[in-house]
């Protein structure tokens, strides 16, 4: 990251943008913020966070519908002693679940040097086993698909609150002007929750994230109106010299009025923008040996334009599986899982590696996990195709990367998983350590609107030390 | 227990003082700090013993504490503290007209400003210059730039009212209302859909009606107050059911509708009536105490009874406005609404018969299941219809009709169907102690002969009984009957008069037992999840007419009182399973006062419109005053248009706010258009953007006002002034919104642009629009190359540069220096200097040729295919219909032409070989391609047609001969370079006659995922490259001179 502007003139030489939002970078100093900040160009400039950061940027592979925790990374071999029964009221404590207990189709195996548990769904993941931080015991409020997503990257399961990308946006701004500093991928469609999912809300709109349909490749789905289709890239820079040297005209009449220099150096970065976003996107641009790392499916292109992304910058990437809710197994559990993992294993695990080859994974944050897990029971009477319902209470997400211990598990669930017994992680924690990560002091990241100082984390939320290394 | 001022320290908390000064060892601060006596302070970690030693040492000193000049802030939530305060609070104060500054300046306005530069030592700037001030006058009243005429026309008019004549005829002007309509619209959090919801419908169709009243209303100078009465409570005083101003109402129902949680709902509510008009943050009482500002919880609960006492209505009102919908467009809604209900009631009517016929065959088995469904209530819907094998539009209904037979106490005298009414009222012990009398009671004359025959004989000894006697009678009667019609069709009735009673009273189309209604069908039909869908389509189609269709009649998006008003407990917490005291529907207590009294008429909105336009709230005009202030000025004389709370910015001209406040309330009677004048008409605002003293170091903020401010055009004023510019504008007032981003390209003012709350129109967002989940009381602005982006690429701007160039052209002729003053007239208004024009000139001059960037990699042609023949190989289509390409806009046309064309899957060829058409892939790669596809001869008859890839108009990599088959066409591997063309060509073996065929091949690089399919890339003609000139335009479109307002 490059040093921070420490003084006006600093922040306006180095952008060269002219004034600047110097309340936002009052925030970094002292930790407060004028009401409503005005900001420019430069409120997408880096900036520093409260104290020194783990990690730069954070990548999140959102499965979204909810992948089952007893399949993937939580075992539970009591569940077969109660395979088919109603489990007894001890086991089932105060959960109100139907249904007979289900015991999990997939085997499950030590791996790596620290024997993290990981189902034979994700044999490529299971060689990652030694980077991978498991949170067994995740909480979220509700056990419904919309408001779990909400929860998981707004921080409420209601109120239009700002995403957490377009939090760590506003604290840190983007290393790279020339593209979004948010990118959201989710192939062939929005994930259920639409746009709400990477809303700025009461942010300034430039804090949204930015969705690209990831079926796609084409920089125009990346950034709108990326491609002038009327003259050559010459006429353009031509016609865009002609226009500077009115704007310099204008400009010399018109003394001390610095939000016309940002208006002329915005123009010179959209040009500059054409060219390189449409790099950032052509994944045909990587060698073979890459592109064969992670696949030529859907998400294993998603997962290597999010390296890309990364690489140039982009300060929070989300990746969905896919639009609706495709993780959200109701039946045939065994073969949805399957497929799904399937589709899905090998780009994940390409990441990894692929970001550690480059030493890039030290400075970056992988989540992956759903807005909530599944039942380890299913519903009576099971039929043949027998699949798991929606669960809250303890389910499974991990991390990777910088600030985060390797190989390491977190939290405890109960001896069938319906309950986190020890450890429990509320979103609202997992939200505390990202900013933590980033930088932030959760309660101190804030944005006064309506008369309040609102924050991610609302009036919840704790850094969760056992998962920091 | 605070620590924040020293009084506090001194006064201590529950366990004593924190501080005793001069016996440092004494107050409990130290204690607490040694962890001592159980008191650990922090509570984490202890302090270090440095860090301990300081604080001894300062204990010991006396602990000397700096001095504050002001009070020290009350604590947070700690209302009685908070209310002390809020009393000196400038904004709580009533609003008294001050005195003014001196009585040299005419413009009250002026007064004030310039005394409180003089106080700094300061000089206004001089008045901007005719060209300057009348672009600034138009683009704040209007949102539209000043004609070149009009610019001219001002410059030179003499009359010293010249700048007066022109504010009164901006003010005037129908387009006032639109640009401050759009203001007004951020505040009411305007949006034309509600908030995403799964298998919901989001559109608010009729929105519109809302931004057209407050267009409206502001154009007719409303008075400000009974602007706000009627967006809160306009159906109190309505005189018509369809009165227009009920469209006011919008402002309560354009939010969103928050996943359907009526809580949210109601706060949204609260929000915009108290934030949004009164510039108070009362919803951050939700959930306890406001922190900073004196709103007790209570009074967020007591607003919250009135907004919960009010309920958004199924069904909008139909409202008599002066619609411009053409009689033809109406008369079209009118057919197609009728359409859509004739088809649901044609489902609703064969839904109908088939549950009678099937009632009429299998009448027992539904008696049976009406004494499990309604007299035993033994067995639910599901059940009867699962386990019985009955419909459950029949079942339903006819349960539905027995039951009223029961109810209704008058049946009891029916002749037929009175015992069988009486009989079903009474219990099973009151039936069988009752059914001894039953010959005695059948005995009465009044009932039916054949009826009481049947019970006599049947002698029922419970209501199970009853009913299977009953069921047997008018069995047989249907039966009967159904006889009788088969061997007399035209029989009116049946010959026994006992049965013909029986008859009536099951089929009597108004009153019979076994008519069901359309409705009650329907209902029943939505029982299970495919009558659910098939009436859900039905209805859907109907909805969609009266939604989407122009001519559908413009509702009103109104609120309704709910019949019974509730009376409201705060939720502790907000959490409304946690109820805590009741508290009365009423006003804000800081704002009503001691006169504060519960409303009593109906959910007291009325009540409440009435308080907040109360002219001794101190809030309401203060807050609409500096919005208009802000407008204007760039900046507001309260830097916090949405919080005049404690922690509010101070006014910078606090007694001209007050002395506008009051002037607007008293003197003006609230009207805006007065308030504009006086602001227009200042020489403060009329001063230039430029001041030769530079006070920048003294004031960087300009809160003196010691110049104007330069403003950027917003998103709205922005495109709009693109579009006048052009001369494209469409200056039609009100109406449905339209998508903005949709081709051909709106040329409607930008207000009308649908705002989608879900999926947001990615313009709005790039240019700072306000998200509308909630009312924004001002805009960010920022500067972000995707908005110069939009301005360099999108084809809405080129659009504007074509039709400008050829505005001029027209006007202009070719000479060069003409041509560009008249760009320069119609862009800033004012003439180009010399250099400017040498500028264009050679712009213009030395433009290269007009050229498309992209080579398109799907072209389509005609030709001999091979550059051996002695025809062009290919030669390009140059008319594109929307739907296909064709040599020529005539089709078919003359030899050897014929019926060639190309459409997105396959096409025709010409009437001999050199006339092939030619689907041409032209390589955007070097590597080795196959094509793929189908090709299909379509049509019987014919001699068939011939296929063949070629490539580079040299060699034939493969070739088919066809006719009315299918086949297979792959061939290669093809190595190509960039540039190199592959042929799909078709031509008619010499016989022209059947010869459409399907042909849309894909080429694949191999080794890659990289494909090219012809389907998928078919569109429209790449758009012509932009010519020197155009190029110029659009430059000028992007200059700063443009986009700011000195």
């Amino acid at each position: 990251m490059t040093t921070p502007p420490q003084t006006r003139r600093q922040m306006l030489s180095r952008t060269g943008l002219g004034f600047g939002s110097l309340a936002l970078a009052g925030l970094l100093s002292d930790s407060t913020v004028r009401a409503n900040a005005e900001p420019t160009l430069s409120s997408l400039a880096p900036r520093d966070p409260h104290f020194e950061p783990r990690v730069k940027r954070v990548i999140h592979l959102f499965m979204n519908g909810g992948p089952s925790q007893v399949d993937t990374f939580d075992p539970k071999p009591l569940l077969a002693k109660w395979h088919g029964k109603v489990l007894d009221e001890k086991l089932k404590k105060d959960q109100r679940l139907g249904g007979a207990a289900f015991a999990s189709p997939f085997k499950f195996a030590k791996h790596g040097q620290s024997g993290i548990d990981i189902s034979e769904l994700f044999p490529k993941l299971a060689d990652c086993a030694d980077d991978l931080c498991v949170i067994r015991s995740m909480v979220t409020d509700v056990p419904n698909h919309e408001p779990g997503l909400l929860m998981m990257n707004c921080g409420d399961i209601v109120q239009p609150r700002p995403s957490i990308g377009s939090w760590s946006l506003y604290g840190l701004g983007s290393e790279n002007q020339s593209l979004p500093g948010y990118v959201v991928m989710c192939p062939t469609g929005l994930p259920t929750g639409a746009t709400g999912n990477w809303r700025n809300a009461f942010l300034p709109g430039i804090y949204q994230g930015t969705y690209v349909d990831s079926q796609y490749s084409d920089p125009e789905d990346l950034i709108a109106n990326i491609r002038n289709s009327y003259m050559l890239h010459d006429q353009q820079r031509r016609q865009l010299s002609f226009i500077q040297a009115l704007n310099r005209r204008h400009r010399e009449q018109r003394p001390d009025d610095a939000q016309l220099d940002a208006r002329i150096q915005s123009l010179e970065l959209a040009f500059r923008m054409q060219t390189e976003a449409t790099d950032a996107f052509d994944i045909s641009r990587e060698p073979d040996h890459v592109q064969e790392l992670y696949g030529s499916d859907q998400q294993g292109r998603q997962m290597l334009i999010a390296r890309r992304l990364a690489e140039r910058g982009v300060r929070y990437i989300q990746v969905y599986h896919g639009a609706g809710q495709p993780w959200d197994s109701h039946a045939s559990i065994e073969k949805n899982h399957r497929r799904l993992a399937r589709e899905s294993d090998q780009a994940v695990a390409a990441l990894l590696t692929d970001l550690k080859q480059r030493g890039m994974l030290d400075e970056t944050l992988i989540i992956w996990g759903g807005e909530m897990g599944r039942t380890p029971t299913v519903q009576l009477p099971v039929g043949p195709n027998p699949g798991r319902d929606h669960h809250h209470d303890g389910f499974t997400v991990w991390l990777a990367g910088g600030g985060v211990k390797g190989g390491h598990i977190h939290g405890v669930t109960d001896e069938v998983g319906l309950k986190a017994v020890d450890g429990r992680v509320h979103v609202h924690d997992l939200h505390a350590t990202i900013l933590h990560l980033l930088g932030f002091d959760h309660e101190r990241l804030t944005y006064r609107y309506a008369g309040r100082d609102f924050r991610l984390t609302d009036i919840h939320g704790h850094v969760v030390d056992d998962l920091l290394a | 227990m605070r620590l924040d001022a020293r009084q506090f320290a001194l006064q201590g908390g529950e366990n004593g003082a924190a501080i005793i000064p001069g016996k440092p060892e004494a107050g409990l601060l130290l204690k607490a700090i040694h962890w001592q006596d159980g008191l650990e302070m922090p509570p984490d970690e202890s302090l270090s013993e440095d860090e301990i030693a300081v604080i001894e040492r300062w204990l010991k000193l006396g602990a000397p504490w700096p001095q504050s000049d002001t009070m020290p802030k009350p604590a947070l939530g700690d209302q009685s503290a908070i209310r002390d305060v809020a009393s000196g609070h400038w904004a709580f104060k009533p609003v008294v007209k001050p005195a003014l500054p001196s009585n040299d300046q005419p413009n009250v306005i002026n007064a004030f400003v310039r005394a409180k530069l003089a106080d700094a030592g300061m000089t206004p700037a001089e008045p901007a210059k005719r060209r300057v001030i009348i672009r600034r006058a138009y683009i704040d009243t209007i949102g539209l730039p000043p004609s070149p005429q009009q610019v001219d026309a001002f410059a030179n008019d003499k009359s010293p009212r010249a700048f007066e004549n022109v504010v009164d005829e901006l003010l005037a002007s129908p387009h006032f209302g639109e640009r401050w309509a759009r203001h007004w619209l951020d505040i009411a959090r305007y949006a034309d859909t509600r908030d995403w919801r799964a298998q919901t419908d989001v559109r608010y169709p009729f929105a519109y009606t809302y931004r057209d009243w407050v267009i409206e209303s502001l154009n007719a100078d409303l008075p400000y107050d009974e602007f706000l009465r009627q967006q809160i409570a306009a159906d109190c005083y309505a005189d018509s059911e369809d009165d227009p101003s009920l469209a006011a109402l919008g402002f309560l129902t354009v939010g969103s509708r928050f996943r359907n949680s009526q809580l949210d709902v109601t706060a949204d509510q609260i929000d915009v009536v108290t934030r949004g008009l009164m510039a108070l943050t009362v919803t951050c009482a939700r959930c306890h105490d406001h922190k900073y500002d004196p709103v007790p919880t209570e009074d967020y609960y007591s607003l919250y009874g009135v907004f919960a006492s009010t309920s958004i209505p199924e069904d909008f009102p139909l409202i008599a406005v002066n619609e411009t919908i053409d009689p033809l467009v109406r008369a079209d809604y009118e057919k197609q609404h009728a359409a859509a209900v004739a088809e649901r009631d044609e489902y609703a009517d064969q839904l109908k018969s088939e549950a009678l016929a099937d009632l009429r065959k299998k009448l027992k088995t539904y008696f049976d299941g009406y004494y499990e469904l309604s007299v035993t209530r033994r067995t639910q819907i599901r059940g009867v219809i699962s386990r019985l094998k009955v419909r459950e539009t029949a079942m339903t209904p006819l349960a539905a009709n027995l039951d009223r037979l029961r109810r209704v106490p008058r049946s009891a005298t029916h002749p037929v169907l009175g015992l069988l009414a009486a009989g079903l009222s009474l219990t099973e012990a009151q039936f069988k102690q009752h059914s001894e009398k039953l010959p005695d009671i059948a005995a009465n004359p009044k009932f039916n002969k054949v009826v009481t025959a049947a019970l006599i004989e049947a002698a029922p000894k419970s209501r199970r009984e009853l009913l299977d006697t009953y069921a047997s009678l008018f069995d047989e009667t249907l039966k009967q009957w159904g006889k009788l019609k088969r061997e007399t069709p035209d029989a009116k009735q049946l010959p026994d008069a006992g049965r013909e009673e029986i008859r009536r009273a099951l089929l009597n189309p108004k009153t019979g037992l076994f008519q069901f209604s359309r409705d009650q069908v329907l209902q029943a039909s939505r029982l299970f999840g495919a009558g659910r869908r098939k009436i859900g389509d039905l209805e859907k189609a109907i909805h969609e007419v009266d939604v989407s269709h122009p001519g559908s009649p413009p509702r009103a998006m109104v609120v309704a009182d709910k019949p019974q008003p509730i009376t409201p407990a705060v939720f502790i917490r907000g959490e409304p399973q946690r109820r805590g005291d009741r508290v009365p529907r009423q006003f804000l207590e800081i704002l009503a006062g001691d006169d504060r009294r519960p409303f009593v008429e109906g959910s007291g909105r009325q009540e409440l419109a009435e308080a907040v336009t109360n002219p001794s709230n101190p809030l309401t005009a203060r807050v609409a005053i500096n919005r208009i202030w802000m407008h204007y000025f760039g900046a507001g004389l309260v830097q916090t248009p949405g919080d005049f709370g404690l922690r509010s910015d101070s006014p910078s001209h606090p007694e001209l706010l007050d002395w506008l406040a009051a002037t607007f309330m008293t003197d003006d009677g609230w009207s805006l258009k007065t308030l504009h004048r006086r602001i227009l008409l200042s020489e403060t605002y009329r001063q230039a953007s430029f001041n030769s003293h530079d006070y920048s170091q003294a004031d960087p903020d300009n809160r003196l006002l010691w110049r104007a401010n330069r403003k950027r055009l917003d998103f709205e004023a922005m495109r709009d002034a693109m579009l006048a510019a052009s001369g494209q504008i469409d200056l039609t007032i009100g109406g449905r919104s339209v998508q903005l981003s949709a081709e051909p390209f709106t040329t409607r003012r930008t207000l009308y642009g649908y705002i989608d709350r879900v999926d947001l129109d990615p313009l709005f967002k790039t240019f700072d629009f306000p998200s509308p989940e909630a009312s924004a009381p001002e805009r960010t602005t920022t500067t972000v190359p995707q908005q110069a982006l939009f301005a360099m690429n999108h084809p809405f701007v080129v659009e504007q540069s074509r039709a400008l160039i050829a505005a001029v052209a027209d006007s202009a002729g070719d000479n060069i220096e003409q041509r560009v003053q008249a760009i320069y007239r119609r862009l800033f208004g004012r003439t180009a200097d010399a250099q400017e024009v040498s500028m264009a000139r050679a712009f213009v001059d030395g433009a290269a040729a007009p050229q498309t960037p992209q080579e398109a990699v799907w072209q389509y042609g005609y030709g001999s295919g091979l550059a051996s023949s002695a025809l062009p190989a290919f030669t390009p289509m140059a008319h594109w219909t929307g739907k296909e390409y064709q040599p020529l806009a005539e089709w078919p046309t003359k030899f050897p032409l014929g019926h060639v064309r190309i459409t997105a899957v396959g096409g025709h060829p010409g009437r001999n070989a050199d006339h092939s058409v030619i689907r041409r892939w032209v390589s955007p790669v070097d590597g080795v391609v196959t094509v793929h596809g189908k090709l299909k001869h379509l049509r019987d008859g014919g001699n068939g047609i011939h296929a063949r890839v070629i490539v580079n108009t040299q060699s034939v990599a493969a070739e088919w001969n066809i006719l009315t088959e299918e086949l297979q066409t792959t061939a290669g591997a093809i190595n190509v370079r960039r540039g190199d063309t592959i042929d799909f060509a078709v031509d008619c073996k010499g016989n022209a006659a059947n010869d459409a065929f399907a042909w849309s091949p894909e080429v694949r690089l191999v080794d890659s995922e990289k494909l090219w399919n012809a389907r998928r890339a078919f569109s429209a003609p790449p758009p012509p490259p932009m010519t020197g000139w155009e190029q110029l335009a659009q430059a000028l479109l992007l200059t700063n001179e443009f986009l700011y307002v000195d």
